[in-house]
């Protein structure tokens, strides 16, 4: 992979960084947030810290655009990104561009889906990403701006511009940044990316074009029994795309309630086969417009249910966040795929 | 063999858009926005639109 083939160094003049984001703004980069001047040497910088991964990119949708490595490097420091960020960027990027990922889709659509990235493996601890209390949330620059990077790079080198080819009816905060790390050390179940086929020493970053988190609170149940059922009513929702559109969801347990199933004897088969028996839509709860539209597209009732997906494969779990009751749900925007990459760092 | 691509007014710069991209030149029908949500009557005019636009292009 090239850095500096075909490669536009653009000049610009000294500016203050307010003139600097007043340019960048005007300029179509910016994400609504002030962005880090990139420099040729702070994007030399960010380059550097993908050395070792030699592998083309395939053309960004919508655009259609081959990127370069200084592009991607450019957008990751107006993101924010330390440069030991940069292949974890890359490796989000790589998956999103996964044709099962369906980047055209998920970026034309009126759904408010975003790119939804959980890191696993060493490099969670060693970038600092927040796994535990908040993850979601703001306050750890690993996670914010790995993010926002991709953010960028989809917009600024892919060209999905809200409004434009990012055609989202409402949008979400989670087109900002979506980024945060599963919390393998508290645990009860093997490791995400383990149990996709990776070494634990892998490093690894999964990517779904998926809503924003959806919580679900449940402090009263003491049982796993208890936990599956708020579970699995909370996620059964008529208004989400895979109702019709099929496809995964990332299922988060917060570690409280990770550790309720455990005790009780609960593996993620369990747990993922009872979502897939229980979390069904009734169909008192779908309109009748609705319900001969999903028919006329071959999407039928399972007796009186519609599913939320199509398998218990479908079902994705994982475990995050820090003490309290809350679990969550991610549903996707449907036609799309969890895509899981290793990252290469400089030393692989 | 003549393909059309129809669009609603809204969408038709996120088509033309993305025919840019992919360096095609569609033969495009614009109706009113929206499509979805319209009941039988509602619809009419959209299928009127598109019905016309579709034998012009057929006719070109």
């Amino acid at each position: 992979m090239s850095d500096s083939a075909d490669t536009e160094v653009l000049e610009i003049a000294d500016l203050d960084p307010e003139a600097w984001q007043d340019y960048a703004e005007e300029q179509g980069w910016s994400d609504g947030l002030p962005l880090v001047m990139p420099t040729e040497a702070s994007v030399a910088r960010m380059v550097a810290g993908a050395r070792g991964d030699n592998e083309s990119f395939p053309p960004i949708s919508p655009r259609q655009v081959v990127p370069t490595l200084q592009s991607l490097a450019a957008n990751a420091v107006m993101a924010g990104a330390r440069p030991e960020y940069f292949p974890s960027i890359i490796a989000a990027l790589r998956g999103v561009l996964n044709p099962s990922y369906n980047l055209h889709g998920s970026m034309a659509t009126t759904h408010s889906c975003a790119p939804v990235v959980m890191l696993n493996g060493p490099i969670r601890l060693a970038l600092g990403v927040n796994c535990g209390t908040n993850c979601f949330g703001q306050g750890w620059r690993a996670n914010a701006s790995i993010g926002r990077a991709l953010q960028l790079i989809l917009r600024n080198v892919g060209g999905g511009v809200p409004g434009v080819m990012d055609r989202s009816t409402q949008g979400s905060p989670a087109k900002y940044a979506f980024c945060f790390g599963e919390n393998e050390e508290e645990s009860p179940w093997a490791p995400f990316h383990v149990r996709r086929g990776f070494d634990a020493s892998d490093s690894v970053v999964t990517v779904m074009s998926g809503e924003a988190p959806h919580n679900i609170n449940d402090h009263g149940s003491t049982s796993a029994e208890g936990l599956m059922t708020t579970f699995a009513h909370t996620i059964a929702q008529p208004g989400a795309n895979t109702i019709y559109g099929k496809g995964p969801y990332l299922v988060i347990v917060g570690p409280e309630h990770a550790a309720t199933f455990a005790r009780d004897g609960w593996g993620l088969d369990k747990l993922r086969d009872q979502l897939w028996e229980r979390a069904r839509v009734p169909l008192k709860h779908i309109s009748a417009e609705n319900l001969a539209t999903y028919a006329a597209t071959g999407h039928h009732p399972t007796g009186d249910f519609l599913t939320i997906c199509r398998g218990p494969e479908d079902i994705h779990i994982a475990m995050a966040g820090g003490p309290g009751k809350h679990s969550a749900f991610i549903p996707s925007f449907g036609g799309t795929a969890v895509v899981s990459t290793r990252v290469k760092t400089p030393a692989a | 063999m003549v393909g059309v691509v129809i669009a609603t007014e809204t969408f038709k710069p996120l088509v033309l858009a993305q025919a840019k991209a992919r360096k095609v030149d569609p033969h495009l029908i614009v109706v009113k926005h929206p499509v979805g949500g319209l009941n039988a009557e509602e619809l009419v005019e959209r299928i009127e639109a598109a019905f016309a636009g579709f034998q012009q292009e057929m006719n070109a």
